[in-house]
């Protein structure tokens, strides 16, 4: 399955941004500003004196003590279609991105597929929807503190400043996000769990392919990349297009080290979830029993709120502590331990894939993996440590409100296809009420449910003698921004700053 | 067991336009928005068939007749006999002469039989999902497991026995014990020996490929197909034995066009994208001289669906209702008529995990087939694309389910009629 055989070598790494392979985990503290290109040659200056400052995929020097150097801050960029526009880029090379990344997140027929409608329309979002100005670039900034996180963006703004009005930040759409205590998302569960390792870095992994452009991917071929005119790049920046059927053409690839980022700024009605989860308690045993909560949520996400998998502890979260990424569906083929409609369940089936054989499951699966990158919103509402340990409850049942507040996580993804991984893994295995021969089920959590142009939908968990099923979800996510991105490698970034249209 | 029709029928020079400003409107109506004025328009109103399972009207390129010529393709899959479904075709249409009117050869209803059966186009390959599946009993399945839903809301730890009366179709209850008592060993041998039965004719399947497609392309032809089935043991061996594989990829690289936007698919009709079930009609040309290739390839198929498919799975494809391939045009083309569940984006996914070496095998004669096959997934995607013709209507007897449903919603059915005690119990774990 593997096709990057053996470690990518550094001066690839040095080209790929680090946000690609790394989540930076030792940086809590994360900001993105969103901004706007308002002259072009403005723009590509700004990006020239951003650039040198991007951090790459590349290894951490070894200090005195053998470990590690991790770096104190963490500077990576992002573009939309709109943004490669904006700075230069002619249509001729716009046409040879994706069609979803030109289209780019919001138009109402992805927003159908996605499930971004009613409350989570496009043109209901804080910025970058229908009828605001778009985002041309995001650009993240991780820090170790607070203080080095103000530090950082305070450097950024600088810059935008000395762009003299040529790159300006929209307004009102500085989002800042955290690692939590715990590493618990808003709805109280241990999250990030389950990542994907990538071939080549270090070692074994999903093909490289699947995330970075320029390598084999799941199916043996290297992923479409974009391409520039020879003619256009004059310095020679890029690297020709090795791709024998396209010889001819005399082009460039600006993909090669590259690759697209989804974001989706999620917000989660924390207390709506755990409301749910008390009614359908009382609903089922009578009365509130927060065992029972916990126990419908979990059954919800796929996980106990430690993260211990169902599949490996169906009964009680008392799983010791370990590798939680390390099992697979096959001993549960029923769903008996977690149910098939549940989060983690439908976002990577495994080997479980219904009706077909663990390999091909297996190969599925792989062809429709995400790196998530994502970080948490807004205060939490309440400690999640009364969900692994209820004696903090001291004899009162679990009883979370709304505090007024505004919290989720920033959701982003890394991947070299949006349609057949990010989008395929929303419409075909989280919004597909049929997922694996199920009735009326979407996914608990992110599931476009409670639609009013959709019939309800549920969460069924197969039980003896017969399965519970909840009453109709309410959505307890709701999409509030979003962007299709292409974050280059370190060589596009300093052709794009470079580039001359004329 | 469903019958399938296809009819390709001329339409008229000049009369396209207003051909689809017919179907267009009917078409809108089956997806759901209503007319106001139905009544006025023309209409075929499949929701009142109780024997179709699927049907659709597209309009087609018909190049041999002229570079402007267009020709209406009809298909569907139902129960009973032709005559029957083409009565009560004519009974759901208002308008008959305002649609089929604009086509060549329509000489108003009296001769609609004559006239559609003059135009059948017979698939060289046909796979029914349910092969024993009327639209009837697959609605009272639905309807039983609808039925099943709120009991088992209502009454979460009740025993089986207040459950299983309330499911129970009405037979009187001798028949369920009837049933029961051969309902183990009795049923096994029997079914054991259907499929050998249903199994034997493969037998007179080969020599008559043989003669139509020539030895070497039906040698060739089930090879490849037997290529694809590699996961199962018996074909493993055989593939092992006979060095059966699929030849190593000729490059590593995609021949996908590099400008994405002039490479833009036909937009997606029916919304394929949101709703459960969805419709692909693709038609390419046949490379010359290789028709014969492609028939056999097809047989093969054919075969296979036929005679050991089993219900629900298409060498493993679980996705498909009906799939029809047709060779047309004196083998100038090749058409693909298929009625799947989810996007389209998936099922492609799908049938290039599964059988690869099949998909290679049934296009690889079509002009723009890429050079890197269906392995190179970008292109292959493109080049279906490129030849998918939309369709103007699209009707589905039950359009929420897809095959995997009918699967499990079949199986309590045919348990609470056996009153197989046990075997409910486990459905009712997971519904």
């Amino acid at each position: 399955m593997t096709t990057q055989t053996g470690r990518l070598p550094e001066e690839i790494l040095a080209d790929i941004q680090g946000f690609i392979t790394s989540g930076y985990g030792h940086l809590s503290y994360a900001a993105y500003l969103f901004v706007q290109f308002q002259d072009a040659v403005l723009a590509r200056q700004w990006l020239g004196r951003v650039a040198p400052a991007i951090m790459s995929a590349r290894s951490w020097p070894i200090g005195a003590g053998g470990k590690k150097v991790k770096p104190p801050v963490a500077l990576n960029i992002a573009f939309s279609a709109d943004g490669l526009s904006a700075i230069g880029l002619p249509q001729e090379v716009l046409d040879t991105f994706p069609i979803e990344f030109q289209e780019g997140i919001a138009r109402p027929d992805r927003s159908r597929v996605l499930g971004d409608t009613e409350e989570s329309d496009p043109a209901e979002w804080e910025f970058g929807g229908t009828g605001k100005p778009p985002i041309h670039a995001v650009v993240f900034i991780y820090a170790e503190s607070e203080a080095g996180l103000e530090a950082a963006c305070h450097a950024q703004r600088t810059r935008l400043d000395e762009a003299a009005g040529g790159v300006v930040e929209l307004s009102g759409s500085m989002q800042s996000g955290h690692r939590p205590d715990g590493d618990c998302e808003p709805f109280g569960f241990h999250d990030g769990i389950a990542q994907p390792s990538i071939a080549g870095i270090p070692d074994d992994g999903v093909p490289t392919g699947e995330f970075i452009l320029g390598y084999l991917n799941h199916f043996q071929i290297m992923p479409p990349t974009p391409v520039v005119p020879a003619a256009l790049d004059r310095d020679r920046v890029l690297s020709p297009l090795a791709n024998p059927y396209h010889v001819t053409q005399q082009v460039r690839d600006l993909g090669l080290n590259g690759s697209y980022v989804v974001y989706r700024k999620l917000q989660q009605d924390v207390a709506g979830f755990w409301q749910f989860m008390k009614r359908e308690a009382v609903r089922s045993m009578g009365a509130p029993s927060t065992d029972r909560m916990i126990w419908l949520a979990s059954r919800c996400v796929g996980r106990w709120p430690s993260g211990a998998p169902l599949v490996l502890s169906p009964d009680a979260d008392d799983l010791p502590s370990g590798d939680r990424d390390d099992f697979l569906y096959r001993d549960d083929a029923e769903g008996m331990a977690c149910p098939f409609g549940a989060h983690i369940r439908r976002t990577n089936p495994r080997d479980v894939i219904k009706p077909y054989a663990s390999g091909q499951s297996l190969s599925m699966s792989e062809a429709h993996r995400l790196l998530r990158r994502a970080r948490a919103f807004g205060p939490a509402l309440f400690d999640p440590a009364v969900l692994t340990d209820p004696s903090k409850l001291a004899g009162r049942t679990l009883d979370i409100e709304d505090d007024g507040h505004v919290r989720g996580i920033h959701f982003f993804c890394v991947n070299a296809s949006i349609r057949r991984q990010f989008e395929f893994v929303q419409q075909t295995w989280c919004n597909n009420p049929r997922f694996a021969g199920l009735n009326d089920n979407k996914d608990p959590i992110i599931g476009d449910n409670a639609r009013t142009d959709h019939t309800s939908s549920y969460m069924t968990i197969p039980r003896k003698p017969f399965r519970v099923r909840t009453a109709a979800l309410p959505r307890f996510v709701t999409v509030k921004a979003g962007a299709y991105l292409f974050m280059p490698s370190l060589t596009a970034l300093r052709f794009l700053a470079g580039f001359r249209g004329d | 067991m469903p019958l399938g029709l296809i009819v390709l029928a001329p339409i008229r020079p000049g009369e396209e336009g207003p051909l689809r400003d017919v179907l267009r409107p009917i078409g809108d109506d089956i997806k759901g928005r209503r007319l106001q004025d139905a009544s006025a328009r023309p209409h075929i109103d499949f929701t009142r068939s109780r024997s179709i399972h699927f049907a659709r009207l597209a309009i087609l390129d018909d190049p041999d007749r002229g570079p402007e010529r267009k020709r209406l393709l009809y298909a569907s899959a139902f129960d009973g006999d032709l005559d029957g479904h083409l009565t009560e075709l004519v009974a759901i249409t208002s308008g008959m002469d305002a649609i089929w009117g604009r086509c060549e050869g329509y000489a108003g209803l009296a001769g609609f039989g004559a006239f559609i059966r003059a135009r059948v186009h017979e698939p060289e390959a046909f796979y029914i999902a349910f092969r024993n599946g009327t639209v009837e009993r697959i609605q009272q399945s639905i309807a039983l497991r609808r039925q099943a839903e709120p009991l088992l809301d209502a009454a979460a730890a009740s025993p089986l026995a207040t459950i299983l009366p309330a499911l129970s179709t009405g037979d009187p209850a001798w028949a369920g014990v009837v049933r029961r008592a051969f309902s183990t060993a009795g049923r096994e041998i029997a079914s054991a020996i259907e499929v050998v039965i249903r199994a034997l004719p493969i037998l007179a399947d080969l020599p008559r490929a043989i003669v139509r497609c020539g030895f070497t392309n039906v040698s060739r032809g089930t090879l490849r197909i037997i290529a694809s089935l590699d996961r199962y043991t018996l074909f493993r061996s055989v593939n092992r034995i006979t060095r059966n594989h699929l030849p190593p990829p000729t490059s590593s690289y995609s021949s996908v066009d590099l400008d994405n936007r002039a490479s833009t698919p036909v937009p997606p009709s029916f919304r394929e994208d949101v709703v459960t079930q969805n419709q692909l009609t693709v038609v390419t040309a046949i490379g010359a001289g290789h028709a014969d290739r492609v028939r056999a390839v097809l047989s093969a198929i054919d075969s296979y669906a036929k005679r050991l498919a089993p219900d629900g799975s298409l060498i493993g494809i679980s996705t498909i209702h009906f799939v029809r391939w047709l060779v047309i045009d004196e083998g100038r083309r090749l058409m693909l008529v298929s009625d799947y569940d989810g996007s389209w984006e998936a099922y492609i996914d799908e049938f290039a995990e599964l059988i690869l070496s099949g998909l290679e095998a049934i296009w690889e004669s079509s002009d723009g087939f890429p050079p890197g096959g269906a392995r190179d997934l970008p292109a292959f995607k493109q080049f279906l694309r490129s030849h998918q013709v939309p369709s103007e209507i699209f009707f589905s007897a039950y359009p929420e389910e897809t095959v995997l449903n009918i699967l499990n919603d079949s199986a309590l059915a045919r348990a609470c009629r056996d009153m197989a005690v046990d075997r409910v119990g486990d459905l009712l774990r997971q519904l």
